[in-house]
């Protein structure tokens, strides 16, 4: 059975430093320690790769470590499955990616993520979308016989089409009305509109830690005023979503 | 994840879990080998991608008749079209017994298909 090192995460700490123990179990009850280059470190540990399945309980085990390494230390979580033959390796990685591990997490320190999605069902809304049609304004569209099926195929499209840009208004005005004043709050943010047909926004928000009570008051504060939109909060999570960096 | 996790949520989240099943189901991570339900597969996957295409025909014709940059005969020439494509994809949807909903597919800023 062939063993791997499993790299969970690359933090800002030496490995010369005292805290090189840190008593954190990783994947396959291995223990994690750190192979260390310059003032960084990858956060490691020996995994039998053939007892590394993908599943949910083992993504939970990785998140769980990461989450462990992160209450100590400032850190870049690694993707899920990251894995390297030796520490000789590993040390490789690490001088080659030196100074981007290096601006990434400047960029993290003290920071936290938070997850938001909102969901809005306009059905259980009293909402009607608002278009005004007027064929006076597609004067060929109206000069086609009356009777051709075509045009008013058309004519029932291009209503059907006003429908969905007074919905799709309505999208963007909820998402400004929340989004606006997170992003002020917010170092980094990334956002996805209309994830599904509910689910409206889909962001994530990198915070300054001595922002978050502020950063989670606005959202309560929000959700207060906005009783036909649900709300899911979570974290603060390790910066999964603010790492701009391939591995070299 | 975990609860402890959860800093506000809505009454219940099954809501939020059921909608992002949608996003996961979208597109099938495999096509069933099933020799019964191959076709179906396979076909829920083609025509995804074709009305994926249809809709955004259909967008820019929208446009190009507001914009008042058609004849009035490329005007009913392009009803012509999309009626008949619409009906085709209909008819396709029956014979391999498909919905709407099993063509949807997330388009990110574009929003979801249908």
């Amino acid at each position: 059975m062939k063993k791997y090192k499993y790299i969970y995460a690359i933090l800002d700490s030496n490995v010369n430093s005292s805290n090189h123990k840190p008593d954190i179990m990783g994947l396959d009850n291995s223990s994690v320690y750190f192979v260390g280059f310059r003032d960084i470190s990858a956060a490691v540990s020996n995994v039998n790769w053939d007892k590394i399945k993908v599943s949910s309980d083992i993504a939970f085990s990785y998140e769980k470590t990461i989450e462990n390494l992160w209450v100590k230390y400032n850190l870049l979580p690694m993707r899920f499955g990251s894995v390297m033959k030796n520490d000789t390796n590993i040390v490789e990685i690490l001088k080659r990616n030196y100074s981007d591990f290096v601006d990434n997490l400047k960029k993290v320190e003290n920071k936290s993520e938070f997850g938001l999605k909102i969901l809005w069902d306009m059905n259980k809304t009293d909402f009607k979308p608002e278009y005004t049609f007027n064929l006076d304004n597609y004067k060929k569209l109206k000069q086609l016989n009356k009777n051709s099926i075509y045009r008013n195929y058309l004519i029932d499209k291009l209503k059907q089409h006003k429908s969905e840009d007074s919905f799709m208004k309505k999208i963007d005005d909820i998402i400004e009305e929340i989004h606006s004043p997170l992003k002020k709050l917010s170092y980094l943010y990334k956002v996805k509109k209309m994830v599904t047909p509910k689910i409206i926004l889909n962001a994530t928000y990198l915070v300054k830690n001595d922002m978050k009570d502020e950063f989670i008051q606005t959202i309560k504060q929000i959700k207060r005023e906005k009783k036909d939109i649900k709300f899911l909060l979570t974290g603060p999570w390790p910066p999964y979503n603010f790492v701009n960096k391939s591995i070299k | 994840m975990s609860d402890e996790k959860v800093i506000i949520k809505s009454e219940s989240i099954d809501e939020f879990a059921e909608e992002l099943d949608k996003v996961k189901n979208a597109l099938p991570n495999r096509i069933n080998a099933d020799p019964e339900k191959v076709e179906q597969g396979l076909a829920k996957l083609v025509l995804t991608l074709i009305e994926l295409i249809r809709k955004l025909m259909e967008k820019q014709a929208m446009r190009r008749i507001e914009s008042d940059s058609l004849t009035e005969e490329e005007i009913e020439r392009l009803g012509e079209t999309l009626m008949k494509l619409e009906n085709k994809m209909n008819e396709l949807k029956e014979i391999f017994g498909l919905k709407d909903d099993d063509l949807n597919l997330n388009l990110g800023p574009l929003g979801d298909l249908m």
